[in-house]
């Protein structure tokens, strides 16, 4: 397994981004994998982060240190109007292509097969894709709290900022959201 | 003895929480270059302040399509007097109700006039008449 801990991927640890083209570079993978995890679709992830990225343009003049809680919330946002209105245009409108499937479409997780050795990275996509289609079959808010809290190490009130809900909240939907993982995920427990 | 069992619990789930940390940056590590390109391609974008071009049919679009539909059958019986039925208007009786409704105002005028009525009885206007 790969752990090697790139720049996008220690979060907590790092120091603030001193520009907001800095920061948005480095939680770009990031925000791809949890609109991907939310949305199932490889384009409608990227729409959503772009979207997020533009709206956190109005708050560039914010302190570096308010980025992080508010992008998340922004894609957060994001994710749920696509889902929004992708349930629209399959309950109205079932001649639009993109929306024939509605949520049972389903694109397969994007994974570079570029690794030195295949076999390695066929098991890390498998691994990753049993860990993926069980995260996907949590109620959303329990997903976003896992996702926030474990996956991208926000502390408990930045988590909770990003969801817009308590501290409570967060620990109950977490806890939950972890029994469900562990009883889908025996192996790693 | 619910100490013991709580640390239990709690070590569990920092092991729990680590594979599942391990296996997100493994996938972090792995996204595909062309998403990489595309995720640089709209931050550039989204740093100017444009959007990327939409995908596929997007919802306006849809509408719009259907508002000209409409409006193109709406106009094309307007236009065919034999799709009307009996009780519809002809263009021609529309015209001239447009026409007649014009004209209203001068008509009321020489309703009120006195010296119209009297010129009606005269001579010229029988002459008028004749011609």
């Amino acid at each position: 397994m790969n752990v090697d801990a790139g720049p996008e991927s220690v979060p907590r640890f790092a120091a603030p981004a001193a520009t907001l083209d800095a920061f948005l570079a480095g939680i770009g993978t990031r925000a791809f994998r949890f609109a991907e995890s939310g949305l199932r679709s490889r384009d409608d992830a990227l729409d959503a982060v772009q979207d997020a990225m533009m709206k956190m343009l109005a708050y560039r003049e914010r302190p570096a240190t308010e980025w992080t809680p508010l992008f998340w919330s922004i894609l957060r946002s994001r994710i749920i109007d696509t889902q929004r209105r992708r349930t629209f245009r399959l309950r109205w409108l079932p001649f639009d292509g993109s929306a024939r499937n509605g949520d049972d479409r389903e694109d397969p997780i994007d994974w570079a097969d570029d690794g030195p050795d295949p076999a390695r990275t066929h098991d890390g996509r498998e691994a990753y894709g049993k860990f993926a289609v069980a995260l996907q079959s949590l109620p959303r808010r329990q997903r976003e709290a896992f996702s926030l809290r474990v996956l991208e190490e926000l502390d408990v009130a930045d988590t909770a900022r990003a969801m817009g809900c308590s501290e409570g909240s967060v620990k109950t939907h977490l806890s939950r959201a972890r029994n469900a993982l562990q009883k889908q995920l025996e192996d790693w427990r | 003895m619910s100490t013991l069992h709580s640390d239990d619990t709690l070590h569990s789930h920092d092991n729990f929480d680590r594979a599942m940390r391990d296996q997100y940056r493994d996938a972090l590590q792995h996204v595909s270059p062309a998403t990489r390109t595309r995720l640089a391609a709209n931050r550039h974008a989204a740093m100017r302040g444009e959007s990327m071009p939409a995908r596929g049919w997007p919802l306006g679009a849809v509408f719009g399509g259907l508002a000209a539909v409409v409006f193109a059958i709406t106009l094309g019986l307007n236009f065919n007097p034999g799709l009307n039925g009996e009780g519809g208007a002809r263009p021609g009786a529309v015209v001239a109700v447009a026409v007649a409704a014009s004209d209203l105002p001068l008509v009321t005028a020489l309703d009120q006039d006195p010296e119209f009525y009297a010129w009606l009885t005269s001579s010229d206007a029988q002459l008028m008449a004749m011609e």
